[in-house]
């Protein structure tokens, strides 16, 4: 049965010889884009760095000036890695923690299932203009309704977009709030991938649901876990929407993170050689830590 | 022993849908708020401490916000590029995932890892060079520029392919018997097979096309080239005393795509459980 199955690919192969144009023509608009919108502009990206450049102007090529100018003269974009460092930290724990949280509370056999589930995946459907709009009046110093509510209960408002700690825990919270339910679908997924059968194995064997959640649901739950960590740390680096409509990157340079200074360095004061320069930065630094987060899993799988 | 149990369970039970409800009031409340808001007029939504329910209820903030700013204008420009770029990435994607999955050809393993590669390439970290290149081609300030660089989306190329790599090329050898020529085989046999996947890729890209706001903003600065999420954000920052419009408008935006998620929930659920399976 095996060897006619070989056989028979071995014989499709054979009848697809004669070398054919067709999965070319297929790829072609396909990699003519992909070719000119991302694998140009990666490779690009290194040349642009060493330059001094804009679109309105000759480059001049200026060799690691831009590094040294973005990493030892401005100080805006250490403390822009600076408060992006604390916000990645603070969004993926929080993610995780409650993702998984969220999961195992929707994974429960509970009337209205699936409203809940639709519920906590409702903010992930706005757009991140809508969502700082939101967040926005919510805290608004004077007219927003949270505010309102504190002083209603005789609690002390708060400036809390005003104030720098105070905005730099809101961004975290406002980040989190819209996109915790995609990563929570994740887990609920991971989940419910688990067999059942190893839970009934347990319960005979007299065990806990403490004792379940900790030597069958977690072990079985780590791919789900390390999926939502690459992608919500590859997606905190990245923030920019949220950030740039709620607080502008303030006040003062609170909450400035990384792209949004690419962004000002290159649109606002067009520097893009600066801008590449740190565009290059931020892609070392999430590439590190990918590759480390691909190790660390790979040793775990060896153990 | 048993009723015990039962009675542990109902305790547990309640818990989880109170912890489930309150969680589901965080989610929906503050948007709540919003839309009642965009009833308001805009003495009430100026008014310190802020009030939840609207004392007088205004629908003229819908209508003035629809007929003053270019509200129409902006809904279509988003509707277009969405569309557009949408029914784009779904044909070139499933070519390419049509190739990679159905045939055997000099180059395949290598298109395919390069391909691979750069979904560890977070998009942002190129936006310059890609929006230098897109002024090169004389499409900035234009919708085409919005629309074109993002649309070949490895990730598009990989849900495809994995789920055309589960159909069996019996139906592909059939219809070649039959003397279909390889686009029609494409066309007429692989996509109407590939619903589901083709599905789960378009509920992805109409809800990042429609929501994005960074490379709109990078690539747009003619105000009436402006998707939405463009002009909510520099109305927000223009207009500072009609806010009463900008919260109708902001109403106005969610519910198109609050639409497509309500018909089209399974087949994005389906796609983000697929994501966490893989890793």
């Amino acid at each position: 049965m095996r060897s006619l199955k070989t056989l028979k690919t071995l014989k499709t192969a054979k009848k697809k010889k004669p070398l054919s144009l067709a999965p070319y023509l297929f790829l072609l608009p396909n990699t003519i884009i992909f070719t000119l919108f991302i694998i140009i502009p990666a490779l690009s990206n290194f040349l642009m760095s060493l330059y001094r450049t804009s679109p309105f102007r000759d480059r001049e090529f200026v060799g690691l000036d831009n590094f040294r100018y973005i990493l030892l003269i401005d100080d805006l974009f250490p403390r822009s890695l600076g408060n992006l460092a604390r916000f990645v930290v603070w969004d993926v724990l929080l993610i995780v923690v409650l993702s998984i949280a969220i999961g195992v509370l929707l994974n429960q056999a509970v009337r209205g299932k699936s409203f809940f589930r639709s519920a906590f995946f409702f903010p992930v459907l706005l757009s991140p203009v809508v969502v700082a709009l939101v967040w926005q009046w919510i805290l608004h110093n004077q007219f927003g309704i949270l505010n309102g509510i504190l002083q209603k209960v005789g609690l002390e408002t708060r400036p809390w977009l005003l104030r720098p700690d105070l905005a730099r825990t809101w961004v975290v919270v406002v980040h989190v709030w819209a996109t915790i339910g995609f990563f929570a679908l994740i887990i609920l997924a991971g989940l419910q991938s688990i067999p059942a059968s190893l839970y009934e194995a347990s319960r005979v064997d007299g065990s806990r649901a403490y004792q379940d959640f900790i030597f069958i649901t977690f072990p079985m739950l780590a791919p789900s876990i390390a999926t939502v960590t690459i992608l919500g740390m590859i997606r905190a680096f990245e923030i920019f929407d949220h950030i740039y409509i709620l607080t502008g990157g303030g006040p003062g340079t609170a909450t400035m993170m990384v792209v949004q200074y690419i962004y000002r360095a290159a649109f606002e004061l067009d520097q893009f050689g600066r801008a590449a320069a740190a565009s290059l930065v931020l892609f070392v630094i999430i590439l590190l830590l990918t590759i480390v987060q691909y190790l660390f899993g790979k040793r775990r799988e060896a153990l | 022993m048993a009723r015990k149990n039962r009675i542990n369970r109902k305790k547990t039970n309640g818990a989880v849908i109170l912890l489930l409800a309150v969680g589901s009031a965080l989610m929906f409340v503050p948007v709540l708020w919003i839309i009642l808001s965009s009833f308001k007029s805009l003495a009430e939504i100026y008014r310190s401490p802020p009030t939840f329910l609207p004392e007088r209820w205004i629908f003229t903030n819908y209508t003035e916000a629809v007929a003053q700013f270019r509200f129409l204008r902006y809904l279509w420009n988003s509707i277009l590029v969405t569309l557009s770029a949408t029914l784009i990435t779904l044909i070139i994607n499933s070519m390419a995932a049509f190739a990679l999955s159905k045939y055997q050809f000099p180059g395949r393993s290598i298109i395919f890892i390069l391909m691979l590669a750069t979904l560890m390439i977070p998009i942002r970290v190129i936006m310059l060079p890609v929006y230098l290149m897109v002024a090169r081609l004389g499409m900035a300030n234009t919708l085409l520029g919005i629309i074109i660089p993002p649309a070949a989306t490895p990730t598009g190329v990989f849900i495809l392919r994995q789920y055309m790599l589960t159909i069996s090329d019996e139906m592909i050898d059939a219809a070649k018997i039959d003397g279909a020529g390889h686009f029609s085989i494409y066309w007429k046999i692989m996509l109407p097979l590939c619903t589901p996947a083709l599905a789960v890729v378009t509920v992805f890209s109409v809800m990042w096309r429609w929501n994005d706001f960074l490379w709109p903003l990078i690539v747009i600065n003619r105000e009436k080239l402006f998707t939405l999420q463009l002009a909510l954000a520099r109305f927000r920052g223009e207009l500072v005393t009609d806010w009463n419009y900008v919260l109708a408008m902001t109403v106005l935006s969610i519910i198109p795509i609050v639409a497509v998620f309500a018909g089209m929930q399974k087949y994005l659920i389906q796609g983000i459980a697929s994501t966490g399976l893989k890793g």
